[in-house]
Order: structure tokens, then C-alpha cells, then sequence
């Protein structure tokens, strides 16, 4: 089974401008669980596609923070349209700033940078989440073929596939 | 030379603009997959008796096909239908989607740092 260990590291500033070192643990706390990943049309979709001889564009790769939270994965929407990804649904979803808005599900499949094995969520939503720097948020569909485990007391995040 | 605008000069400015912008009708974005998402909500509580659990395949007013796996109605679907759009859903599928840190607006909310 691979398994993936990374610990977080970042520096900070003191008020004279010094240059520190923050502890893994508080980079953790303010990162978030956040991994370096790669998104691509999924499996099943480029498989039909290049039978057809049609282009299927390059993964695009960029953060991506592990939401426990979400019961399914969302996709940073300017990214799903970068990959050309077909439209296979449009759900109601609320946000912020809406109440309930229409947005477009797209099958996707996710590498976890450092991983050899891609997950391929069929049914991923389109969310604007390149204002927050990350191009996916992983939710338990994701997860569910996963086992984490997350130290916080050493600011260290092991997954394994 | 300099030129000074009436307040009836700058109303009608306005009217004019508004007149045109209105005229130019602006065309909002279709929404993908309406016409299927409108058969689905049709034929949905049909479905739902006729095949339990499976997830639907529909293009335009035809239902391609009842799947067992999401992934298998859509590689029918990109099969059938290249890039262009096409609907996979569960005929059980009910809710809208909640994704908290969406929904809440607190995807990198930090209470240590006050306004």
C-alpha cells in the first residue's frame, strides 16, 4: 500500500522583520491538511475520447486541502473548464453568497503528487476555489479509498491508498 | 470651451443609455442540461420504481440507459457523445449538495485574526 508522510513547514516574520521558523504544528493549523495534486479528465471519459481521436487536454496541477466535511469533491470550476471536462450534471448547491445556485458536475480523476494510484471521482462539483489558492477540495468520496491519519500535535499528515 | 451639462442634459444621457443597454438585450448564459434536467424531474418518481438504485444516462428527451455505477453511465455517455454534454444522475438522488466550508464561507475564516 504507498503511503504518502509529509510534514509542514513555513516561516514567518517577526515584528523587526526577522525571518522565523513556525512549528509544523501551526502550519498545519493555518494551511490547513493540504497536498499538492494533479486533475485530469477521468479514466473513463479519455479513454472514449481517444478512441475517438478527440484531444484531451494535459492534468493541471495545484493545491488541494482535504475537507472531511465535504460528502463530495468539488472542483475549482476555472480548472474544469481549462481540462474541457464535460458537463454530466448541474446540482443545487449553497454558498456563502447564494442561498441555492445551479452548478455543473464534472468527472474528474485526482493524483495526489507522491502517490502512484489516481482516484477517479466521477461525479465532482464545480466551485470557484482558486480565490483560496486550491484547485480541489477532497471530500469523503475521495477519502473513502484512503486512510489518513493526521498528527496535529506534530503537524503531520500520513495518507495512504 | 468648456461645456456645462444641465441637469435635463444629464437625465436625458441617462435615459439614452438605459435605452440602449436595454435595446441590446444582453443574453444570460444557458444553463447546461436543462432540457434533460426538466425530463429527469418528469420521469424521476417513474424511475425510481422501474430502477431502483441504478443511475440514469439521458441526451435531450431520451433516456440512453440505466446503469449500476455512475462510472459506467458516463463512459457510455462520453462513448455516445464525445465532450458535448450529457446527464448522469441517481434516480434516488433527492437534496441539494452541502459542502460546510462552502456553504459558510469558512474555507480560511481565522478567528485569531480580527478586522
Amino acid at each position: 500500500m504507498p503511503v504518502l508522510h509529509s510534514q509542514f513547514s513555513g516561516e514567518g516574520k517577526t515584528k523587526d522583520g526577522q525571518v522565523v521558523k513556525v512549528a509544523p504544528a501551526i502550519v498545519l493549523v493555518q494551511r490547513g491538511p493540504v497536498f499538492q495534486v494533479t486533475i485530469a479528465i477521468a479514466d473513463q471519459v479519455a479513454t472514449e475520447l481517444i478512441k475517438q481521436g478527440k484531444t484531451v487536454q494535459p492534468a493541471i496541477s495545484g493545491l488541494a486541502l482535504i475537507d472531511t466535511g465535504a460528502s463530495v469533491t468539488c472542483v475549482d470550476d476555472e480548472t474544469a473548464q481549462k481540462l474541457q471536462l464535460p458537463v454530466i450534471d448541474v446540482v443545487r448547491m449553497a454558498s456563502a453568497s447564494h442561498v441555492s445556485h445551479p452548478t455543473n458536475v464534472y468527472p474528474i480523476k485526482v493524483t495526489i503528487v507522491g502517490l502512484p494510484i489516481g482516484i477517479n471521482a466521477p461525479r465532482a462539483v464545480g466551485a470557484a476555489l482558486k480565490t483560496q489558492g486550491l484547485i480541489a477540495l477532497l471530500g469523503r468520496d475521495i477519502l473513502m479509498h484512503c486512510t489518513m491519519h493526521y498528527n496535529g500535535v506534530a503537524g503531520e499528515i500520513t495518507l495512504a491508498i | 470651451m468648456i461645456k456645462f451639462f444641465t441637469a435635463a442634459d444629464n437625465c436625458a444621457r441617462l435615459i439614452g443609455l438605459i435605452t440602449c443597454l436595454t435595446k441590446r438585450r444582453i443574453k444570460p448564459m444557458a444553463e447546461p442540461l436543462a432540457e434533460e434536467r426538466k425530463f429527469f424531474s418528469e420521469h424521476q418518481s417513474e424511475w425510481k420504481d422501474a430502477h431502483a438504485g441504478k443511475f440514469v444516462l439521458v441526451k435531450g428527451n431520451e433516456l440512453v440507459g440505466t446503469f449500476n455505477r455512475a462510472e459506467d453511465a458516463i463512459a457510455e455517455g462520453a462513448r455516445r457523445f464525445g465532450k458535448e454534454p450529457f446527464m448522469v444522475r441517481s434516480v434516488d438522488q433527492e437534496k441539494d449538495i452541502y459542502i460546510p466550508a462552502l456553504a459558510l464561507g469558512i474555507l480560511n475564516a481565522r478567528s485569531s485574526q480580527p478586522v
